[in-house]
Formats: structure tokens, C-alpha cells, sequence
């Protein structure tokens, strides 16, 4: 349990940190909103990274998920960074 | 539909996360649902000792110079006062003194509002931001970012609840089976509570994690979108830093409480807080802040010259920012402050179901793991003192504070530090106690007869020591400390009774078990 905690922390924080990122680059709103809306839902996309993780059958398919998701969006990020 | 294995590892997760945060999420939604009083804690702490004058109130500037007077005030810092409101009847004054490196910044005062008395320090009367402070950071400074951990994990603990009892979500929305097994009425408990209490907890749960983690994201935002220029973060975000240039002028005539009583009469204004800065300069800035009435999240922040009347920063519900205005809402959703004495009433209700759904998911496990015998009786008995400590250990350590809060001298040094200790010593007791005890029922009962008998016996103190007082100040319309002794009456008694009837029932428990063989 401990170790899809670790996963669950970690790779939860840093996945809501970069999708919430590229839904502020997306999102067709004023600054104000986009900064408001990032900070709503971060939150909540961490939780759902951690059921995730949590039911994940080892500690290993847990960070593999993580790692995985976080390539895609984390890419994404380094786009959105070039441009 | 979601698998028998989902839900199982789900489970297991939610129940041995429950476990370990318990103790610290017991405190927090207990020092939570007391600190929705906290201002009224406050009044019946400081009311009964002083008798605040009649007549005309003094005019702001003249407050601020009597806060002053006799103090090294640093008047390129700030000099801050909450103005006085219909139940309390004084200002709290903040000054910023000259100081050395690692010596107190500033000082406070009680000050009557009337004759200008300075009455005492602001400290001195620590018990509600003492329970406050536990609620959002446990009395120190990296603990926010545990709290904020907590909550993590009590968010997880909900969203994990729903998908655990999603199928029975709206069937057994009601359900609770008191003619069926301990257990039954346990996992009902728990259930019931869960369900009922949802909105408000989901709603507790993000507001708490953006309270108290929202650092994570501020960085992410501050590096990546911004490129390192957090100023223009917090500009996009509405929080504009007022920072007068000293000019080493004097002021000539500055219109203090002309500004003030302008902005403080506007419709639907109510001001609460006053700052001054470069208080004597040309540069001088009066910043007034308060709620609007009949709004929530609304909030307005002026601060003006007072050399030129130039309003430099104004965040009200015509120029506000749309982050300030969402989180002022977020923030009014949290404290409950945006209604009357009644929805407050509801919020405590709520936190103490909260409370007591805790306690009940901690038997939960304890009583699972000693079916399954898959645990030690060592790691049992370890589960037993934690849950006992975390909970009527607070509870009693909490109404220990509060008798202490009303008998130590109101001038003893150091007084907040007696609050502290007693507190945590009343915490260690409690543990001691709960692991000398092996039935973990007639544990909690005694605990919770204790912080009864105290609760009793506070009441009586203030009875026989401050009854006049109280009921003066009644008559004079300020009624907090008469309900807040009426609280802690009807509270007392309230957990007088839970310890008689758990007491009750284990002792049928321990007849029955005797009867058996015989």
C-alpha cells in the first residue's frame, strides 16, 4: 500500500499539474477564469490519479500508469512551452 | 459498472488511509466545527474581565494615536486595527515596532473604543485561535502543508466512499439497522453520515486543499505560464501589493477619519479592517477592507492616500478580479459566514456528524481485523489507544483548554504557552490512559464523563465568579458569553449522557457474557 501511495502522491501531483497547464493553455476564456477554473479542478484530477493508482494491481502497474499519462501530457507541455 | 477487484482494492485503500488519517482529520473537523464560533469564543473570553465605557466613541485617527502612544512604532511598517462590531465591543490594534533580528515585530492591544483604554494584549485571550490555528495548521508552521496532506487523503477517502457504496447510494440512503449486529450498525453509521453530510464535506475537501496546497499549483503557474514573474500572477489574480515609497515628509492634515467615514457609509459597505501605511509620511495609505452586505463573496478593499484622497487600489463588486471574487466565495462556502447564527448552527452539526463517522470507520477496522484475526491483538490494541487519543482525548484536551482559557490570570505571562501545554499534556494523559485500558467503550465513556464533568464545572465557575457580569452585559445587548456558557452547558451534558449510555450498554454487554455459563 505504501508504494501506490508514493505513486498516488507524486505522480497524482505532478499529473494534475500538467493537465491542469495544458487545459489553461486551451480553455477559450479571460486569464481570471482559466487561473480560477485551474485551480478547481486540479485538485479533483489528483484524486482521480490516485483511485487510479490505488486500484491498480501493484505498486509498479501504478507508477507505470502515472509515467505513462504524464509522457502524453507532459509532451504536450513542451509543445505548448516551444510555441 | 465497476469490478469486484476495483472495489476491493478501492476498499482497502479507503479503509487503511481512513485509519491513519483519523486522528489528525478527527481534529481538524472538531476544532473546525468549534472555531465556526470562534469570534464568539473570543467575546465570552475577554468580556466578563473588563467594563467598557458609555457614551460617544472616539473618532479613528484618535484611536490610532492612543494605540501608539508609548510604543516604538515603526511607522514605515503597518499599524492594522479590526474595528469593533454589535457583539464586540473593542478594537484589536496590531503595531508593528522597531525590533531586533528574532524579537517580536509587533505588538497588540485591546482598546476601548470609548475612552481610548489600551485593556490588554490581543494574545493573552488565545483559546479560539489557538483552536483555530489546530484546525488549519496544528499550531505550526509547516503544519498547513500536513493539513493540507489530510485533506488529500480525506478527498481520496470521499470520492473512494462513493464508488465503494455507489450501487447503494440512493437505495440505503436511509438505512440504518438498529436491531442488527454491532458491525451493521457501525457500517450504517458510517454510511448514513456519509451520504448526508457529502456536499458539505466535498465542498470541505476542496476548499481545504486550496486553502492549504494551492502553493503546488501557484509555483506551476508562476514557472511555466508566467516564466518566473509570480508578480504578474498575483497582478492576474487581483492581489495587488500596496507599497508606499516613504518620501520622509510629514503629513499635513491628513483626512483619516474623513476617508473613512466616507467609505465606511457607503450602501451595503461594512468595514472591518483598517491598515495604515507610512502612518506621519506624505506617502501615508489608509487601506479599509470589509464584506458587502447581502452578498456572497463580496468584498471590497480600498486603500487611499490620504495626502492626495486618490483611491490607488479598489477591489469591490463593480472592479473586482474574477479570481479574488471565486475565491471569496470559495472561502465564504468554507466558513459558513455568508448567513446567520443558524447555518453556522448547521455547519457544526455537520462537522460533529463528520466527527463521529471518523470514530465509527475506525471501530469499522478494528472490529474487521479482529474477526479476520489477521492482525495482532498488539496492532489492535495500538488501533484502540490512537482512535481514543485522536478523539475524546481532543475533545477532553479541548475543554481543558477552555477552563484554563477562564481561570488563569488575565496578566500572566506567557499565558498562551500554559494553553498550549495544558493541551498536549491533557493528550499524553489520555494516551496514557487509553493504553492502560483494555475495553475500549468504557475508555471512551470516561474520557468523554471527564470533559463532561469539566465542561459542568466551567459553567459553574462562571456561575459563581461572573454571573453579574454576564447577565449585565446581556441587558446591554451583548449576549455571546451568556450563549456561549448556555453552549458549553448543553454540550457537557450532551457528553455526559454518551458516556452514561455506552457505560450502560457495556455493562449489559459484560452481564450477558457472565450469564452464559452459568
Amino acid at each position: 500500500m505504501w508504494g501506490k501511495s508514493f505513486a498516488a502522491i507524486i505522480g497524482g501531483c505532478f499529473l494534475s499539474v500538467s493537465i491542469m497547464l495544458n487545459l489553461n493553455q486551451i480553455l477559450p476564456v479571460e486569464i481570471g477564469i482559466r487561473l480560477l477554473v485551474g485551480l478547481l479542478i486540479s485538485f479533483p484530477i489528483w484524486v482521480a490519479v490516485m483511485v487510479w493508482c490505488y486500484a491498480s494491481e501493484s505498486t509498479k502497474q501504478a507508477w507505470l500508469r502515472c509515467l505513462g499519462l504524464l509522457a502524453v501530457s507532459g509532451s504536450i507541455n513542451a509543445v505548448f512551452m516551444v510555441i | 459498472m465497476l469490478s469486484k477487484v476495483f472495489l476491493k482494492r478501492i476498499t482497502d485503500a479507503h479503509s487503511w488511509l481512513g485509519l491513519i488519517i483519523s486522528g489528525l482529520l478527527f481534529t481538524i473537523f472538531f476544532c473546525g466545527s468549534i472555531a465556526i464560533y470562534r469570534a464568539e469564543i473570543t467575546q465570552w473570553a475577554v468580556q466578563p474581565h473588563y467594563n467598557f465605557s458609555e457614551g460617544n466613541a472616539l473618532p479613528l485617527s484618535e484611536i490610532i494615536k492612543k494605540a501608539i502612544e508609548g510604543q516604538h512604532f515603526d511607522a514605515k511598517e503597518h499599524l492594522s486595527l479590526i474595528l469593533p462590531t454589535e457583539q464586540k465591543p473593542y478594537y484589536s490594534a496590531y503595531i508593528d515596532v522597531v525590533h531586533e533580528v528574532g524579537e517580536k515585530d509587533y505588538v497588540s492591544f485591546i482598546i476601548d473604543p470609548v475612552s481610548g483604554e489600551k485593556l490588554n494584549h490581543v494574545e493573552q485571550f488565545f483559546l479560539a485561535d489557538f483552536i483555530y490555528k489546530l484546525h488549519y495548521d496544528l499550531n505550526f508552521k509547516a503544519g498547513s502543508y500536513i493539513i493540507g496532506f489530510v485533506t488529500l487523503f480525506f478527498f481520496f477517502a470521499l470520492i473512494s466512499g462513493i464508488l465503494i457504496h455507489a450501487k447503494k447510494l440512493i437505495a440505503s440512503f436511509f438505512k440504518y439497522r438498529t436491531d442488527q449486529t454491532k458491525r451493521s450498525k457501525l457500517l450504517d453509521m458510517h454510511n448514513v453520515i456519509g451520504v448526508m453530510t457529502l456536499p458539505f464535506t466535498l465542498m470541505y475537501a476542496i476548499s481545504g486543499l486550496i486553502f492549504n496546497l494551492v502553493i503546488i499549483y501557484q509555483i506551476a503557474f508562476a514557472l511555466v505560464l508566467y516564466k518566473g514573474d509570480q508578480q504578474a500572477l498575483l497582478d492576474d489574480a487581483g492581489y495587488v501589493a500596496i507599497k508606499p515609497v516613504w518620501k520622509d515628509k510629514p503629513w499635513q492634515d491628513p483626512a483619516i477619519d474623513k476617508v473613512f467615514n466616507e467609505i465606511s457609509t457607503r450602501e451595503n459597505y461594512q468595514a472591518s479592517f483598517v491598515r495604515m501605511y507610512n502612518y506621519g509620511d506624505e506617502s501615508a495609505i489608509m487601506h479599509i477592507s470589509g464584506t458587502m452586505a447581502q452578498q456572497i463573496g463580496g468584498r471590497f478593499d480600498i486603500a487611499t492616500e490620504l495626502t492626495t484622497l486618490n483611491e490607488t487600489v479598489v477591489n469591490d463588486p463593480i472592479n473586482s478580479n474574477v479570481v479574488r471574487k471565486g475565491l471569496q466565495v470559495v472561502a465564504n462556502l468554507h466558513f459558513g459566514n455568508y448567513a446567520g447564527y443558524d447555518l453556522r448552527l448547521l455547519y457544526f452539526v455537520m462537522g460533529i456528524g463528520v466527527c463521529v463517522l471518523i470514530v465509527a470507520g475506525n471501530l469499522l477496522w478494528i472490529d474487521k481485523k479482529a474477526r479476520q484475526r489477521v492482525s495482532s491483538s498488539r496492532a489492535i490494541k495500538i488501533a484502540n489507544a490512537y482512535t481514543l487519543t485522536s478523539t475524546a482525548g481532543v475533545i477532553l484536551a479541548t475543554i481543558v483548554a477552555f477552563i484554563l482559557e477562564r481561570v488563569l490570570p488575565i496578566d500572566l505571562n506567557d499565558r498562551h504557552l500554559v494553553l498550549i501545554y495544558s493541551f498536549i499534556g491533557s493528550l499524553i494523559m489520555s494516551a496514557i490512559y487509553a493504553a492502560m485500558i483494555d475495553n475500549i467503550k468504557c475508555c471512551l465513556a470516561n474520557l468523554l464523563k471527564a470533559s463532561g464533568f469539566i465542561g459542568l464545572a466551567l459553567v459553574l465557575y462562571d456561575g459563581i465568579f461572573y454571573f453579574n457580569k454576564i447577565i449585565t452585559l446581556a441587558y446591554d445587548s451583548l449576549t455571546t458569553a451568556l450563549w456561549t456558557d448556555g453552549s458549553i452547558l448543553l454540550l457537557s451534558l450532551f457528553s455526559l449522557h454518551i458516556s452514561r449510555s455506552l457505560k450502560f450498554r457495556e455493562q449489559q454487554k459484560i452481564e450477558l457474557t457472565q450469564a452464559v455459563p452459568s
